[in-house]
């Protein structure tokens, strides 16, 4: 097998060669036309001292080749061997989609690699996948590779200036994904000249601690007298190349534009320099587009999960992911490192909830995921989709557990919790708590996971219900911190059944931070848990400090008691926050209704007919609408369980099949939620599928459809069909390429913007009491 | 970069109308923060024939696009994106203050314009003016499904990250694709 600890000289760019050579089209179609000119240039990269060529399969797929794939690839792999190169390796390149929303799925994407593999039967030395861009179609790359072969791994991505890659993805994540995958070497390839990527090897070998490759391209391409020159030449590229493996890199080529020459003088120059790489230490987890050490103390978001939180577990019942998300956003901004994610509640799919929940966090926040479940089938999936390397929380001293979820967390790379708990309960002792955390430890060992990636939650208890618990979970946490071990703790149930448990919490939270607790899962909004390091920052004076303690704290403080003007004035001015207190300040002496009706509701009606008369427009009606939802969200917080059920109008609403504009629908959504409609939003890009079932489990209920292009129109015609082949309802059709007359053709309600959806629903639920749900 | 001035204008400041100044400035901010702009352009040969047009031997419908391109001989092809993180910026804002999402994605309309206008600019300076409008795939009898052809002939999805979806979308989705025709 390849050592990749070894130095290597890799070949340099296939498609140059072939325009130089007068080839233009489709070059792994060359494999089978003309063999003879793919082998002339792997033999002159083995010429110019390339310990490895890669087989002429970068842009090989069904998507390019159909049938003609598996010819293509054998071809590529005999003409490969016939060079008599030390090594080869199966160059896979991105098969030219969007992989996720709007393109093809991570599994599609992860058959068409498995179908590559498979076809070219471990039959080169390694795998090399590169120019990567996206981190979800690397993963599935590398997925693919490791579950359909033995052969070692590496992948490359296309880094630009920025130090990132054009979807976003930093150098860091990238490499503690792969690496959490066990890839056997990683890198760059492509997007800059050698001069640029000296940066981009600096980042990549101060976070890998497997060997690096760097592959760039020779300088920036320019056409000169119709042909395409790169302004790169082979002295100035072997110089920087000499340079970067000074660095550390020990595996070195060359991508667009570089030539046998640049090879054949990158591997004379760097001969004699020895790449001493550093590895990199240290347990870190990442979303893709951020890394979060967990050596030392780190705050994780507790507020995604259901447990005694109604208005999650109704949010989730109800696939009202907007507001869970919006939870995780809220936790970032006040300093959340992780977010913990728990949909465990009953009656849902809680697989199907998870996996919906870290696709939209994903694009939402930039922080790094905790899967909080003890399903392995939960767990399993969690890991398999998400983009960047999570917490596992977590297993349990039983066997069960640590054989069933262990292996999975090794085999994704992920960090773990385990809880002091097992088949017997939880200990009320420290000896019998560490034992388990022994025995957890010990088994995740046996599975190859490092006992610095296991992190042990010494677990809180309420100490109303047993005085001297939060001492004996103190008493574990000190003694795993002296043993080096990684502690976690859920702080907040400590003060169960007592009056200000912030107060306790707060308390019980930095007794646990002086015995050394690693990872405190908590409601980071809490001034008294989140607020410290803020005002430490703020009296070292440093930059913005005050701002942001006064950010993180203000909206914790009493309710401002002074009236800010009439509330119907706020809310038609779009002023939230004012609107917000002004509707705290009017609950003081009126009934949560009251408020809604007196204020709420006439400002909505007047904001809509100032839209409608061309006062005001869209942004000012968006404005007015959040300003409503903030005081409805005060009324909601007063009506507490006491909500009048008063008869239920249901709106079920998406973004057709194959589109990904939401604006216009996230409108609809805000302003017809406001009327007091029960608006379930499917979301965008909905499989035609899912709104029917959604249809059926709503109904009676109107569906209202959005599409921004005209191919996506086509898309509603077909749901409508769809939808009307089963259920007698009406369906709103919207967006910028519809038509009344359209809509009226394919069977649809034509809307012209949110004001007028609400009019139409209005008068649709008037004249037709049957659809009205009764409570 | 977008002045909080050139936003008012697009959206029509000559109108009665009142604006949450606060929000306005920060969608400005955060608009000028995650923009990433990038382009490619490709001068190609053009070959027009009644219903469609050869750019370099590659043929795209469209009778319109052809009487458009009548008397060039070749055409300065481009692409023009404000990145992916301009995307994201918009997906995080819109869980924060719909207003706030919705002004930035009126941020990102009025850039990739100005991105597009300046880009335009460079190719009439190069080509003394001999340009024709400027004209982009959907455009009349053109199809949207020729995008990714479009795309791939000027080397956008490798050069700066431009695809299409299965629904023949660009993403990201602040992105511009256009034709100039260039006459002698």
């Amino acid at each position: 097998m390849i050592d990749f600890n070894q130095d290597l000289i890799l070949d340099g760019g296939m498609g140059s060669s072939l325009l130089e050579r007068g080839y233009i089209g489709l070059p792994e179609k060359l494999n089978l036309t003309s063999p003879e000119v793919i082998e002339d240039i792997h033999i002159s990269y083995v010429k110019s001292g390339a310990d490895v060529v890669y087989t002429n399969t970068f842009g090989a797929n069904r998507f390019k080749y159909g049938d003609e794939l598996d010819k293509i690839i054998s071809a590529a792999i005999s003409i490969a061997k016939r060079s008599g190169a030390r090594y080869t390796a199966l160059d896979i390149g991105p098969l030219g989609k969007i992989v996720g929303e709007g393109g093809i799925s991570f599994d599609e994407a992860y058959d068409e690699f498995k179908r590559i593999i498979l076809s070219a039967g471990d039959k080169t030395d390694y795998i090399a996948i590169e120019t990567m861009t996206s981190l979800t179609e690397a993963r599935a790359a590398v997925l693919a590779a490791k579950e359909n072969s033995t052969l070692p791994v590496c992948v490359t991505m296309s880094f630009e200036k920025n130090l990132r890659t054009f979807f976003g993805v930093d150098i860091h994540s990238f490499v503690l994904t792969m690496e959490a995958m066990g890839v056997n070497a990683l890198g760059a390839n492509c997007s800059v000249g050698p001069v640029q990527m000296e940066e981009i090897a600096k980042k990549l070998l101060e976070c890998a601690s497997v060997p690096v490759v760097i592959k760039p391209n020779a300088g920036m391409p320019s056409v000169k007298n119709g042909k395409t020159v790169y302004d790169v030449d082979e002295k100035s590229f072997a110089e920087n190349m000499a340079k970067i493996k000074g660095m550390g890199a020990n595996i070195l080529g060359g991508c667009c534009g570089t030539t046998p020459a640049h090879i054949a003088l990158t591997a004379e120059r760097t001969k004699a320099i020895e790449a001493k790489h550093e590895k990199a230490k240290g347990v870190w987890v990442c979303s893709a587009y951020k890394a979060v050490s967990i050596d030392g103390h780190t705050v994780v978001g507790e507020r995604i999960n259901p447990t005694g939180k109604k208005k999650v577990q109704a949010a989730l019942r109800a696939d009202d992911y907007d507001f869970l998300v919006s939870e995780g956003i809220k936790q970032e901004k006040q300093n959340a490192a992780v977010l913990d994610v728990n949909v465990g509640v009953s009656g849902i799919d809680e697989t199907k909830a998870m996996l919906e929940m870290i696709k939209r966090l994903s694009k939402a926040t930039t922080l790094p995921l905790q899967i909080d479940s003890s399903k392995p089938e939960v767990i399993e999936k969690a890991l398999r989709y998400y983009d960047g390397v999570a917490i596992v929380n977590s297993v349990n001293g039983s066997n069960n557990s640590l054989c069933s979820i262990l292996p999975l967390v090794k085999k994704y790379g992920a960090a773990v919790i385990g809880l002091t708990m097992d088949e017997n309960g939880i200990p009320d002792t420290v000896e019998g708590r560490l034992k388990i955390a022994d025995k957890i430890i010990k088994t995740a060992e046996n599975f190859g996971i490092d006992r610095s990636k296991v992190i042990i939650d010494a677990l809180t208890m309420a100490e109303s219900s047993a005085p001297g618990t939060a001492l004996v979970t103190l008493g574990t946490v000190e003694a795993l911190t002296k043993a080096g071990i990684k502690t976690a703790l859920g702080v907040s149930n400590v003060s169960f059944g007592m009056p200000s448990r912030e107060i306790i919490n707060a308390s019980f939270y930095d007794m646990a931070k002086s015995k050394g607790l690693t990872l405190a899962i908590i409601n980071p909004a809490m001034s008294m848990l989140s607020g410290s390091d803020d005002a430490v920052n703020f009296l070292l004076a440093k930059p913005d400090s005050a701002g942001i303690y006064i950010e993180n704290t203000t909206p914790l403080s009493m309710p401002v008691s002074e009236s800010k003007g009439d509330l119907a004035d706020l809310i038609v001015t779009g002023q939230a926050d004012s609107a917000r207190e002004e509707t705290a300040v009017l609950l003081n002496s009126l009934k949560p209704m009251e408020v809604a009706e007196k204020y709420v509701m006439p400002a909505l009606n007047e904001i809509g007919k100032l839209y409608e008369d061309g006062k005001v427009f869209l942004p000012q009606l968006i404005a007015s609408s959040d300003a409503a939802k903030a005081a409805f969200e005060v009324i909601e917080e007063a009506l507490g369980d006491k909500k009048e059920e008063g008869g239920v109008k249901t709106f079920v609403i998406a973004t057709v099949k194959g589109d990904i504009h939401d604006i216009g629908k996230n409108i609809v959504k805000a302003i017809t939620s406001n009327y007091g409609y029960k608006v379930i939003d499917l979301g965008r890009d909905v499989d035609y599928q899912t709104v029917v079932e959604a249809v059926k489990r709503n109904y009676p209920c109107v569906l209202g459809l959005s599409a921004l292009m005209t191919t996506t129109a086509e898309n509603m015609a077909t749901q409508i069909k769809l939808v009307k082949e089963k259920f007698d309802i009406p369906v709103f059709c919207g967006g910028a390429v519809l038509t009344p007359e359209y809509a009226e053709q394919i069977g649809g309600i034509y809307c012209k913007d949110a004001q007028d959806t609400v009019m139409k629903l209005s008068d649709f639920f008037a004249r037709n009491p049957a659809f009205v749900k009764q409570a | 970069m977008i002045s909080k001035n050139a936003l008012l204008l697009f959206m029509g400041n000559e109108r009665p109308v009142f604006y949450n100044d606060e929000t306005l400035s920060k969608a400005v901010a955060l608009a000028n923060a995650c923009a990433a702009e990038r382009s490619v352009v490709k001068l190609a040969d053009v070959e027009t024939v009644p219903d469609g047009v050869y750019f370099n031997g590659e043929f795209f419908k469209g009778s319109k696009l052809s009487a458009h391109l009548d008397g060039c001989k070749r055409a300065a092809l481009f692409c023009a994106t404000l990145g992916d993180e301009f995307d994201r910026e918009i997906e995080r804002s819109k869980y924060e203050s719909l207003e706030l999402a919705y002004l930035i994605d009126y941020a990102g309309l009025v850039m990739i314009e100005q991105l597009c206008d300046e880009i335009n600019c460079e190719i009439a300076k190069e080509y003394k003016g001999k340009i024709t409008a400027r004209y982009s795939i959907g455009f009349d009898d053109t199809s949207i499904k020729d995008q990714q052809k479009f795309l791939d002939l000027i080397s956008a999805t490798k050069k700066i990250g431009v695809m299409t979806t299965k629904g023949d979308m660009m993403c990201p989705t602040k992105s511009v694709t256009a034709i100039v025709g260039i006459y002698d």
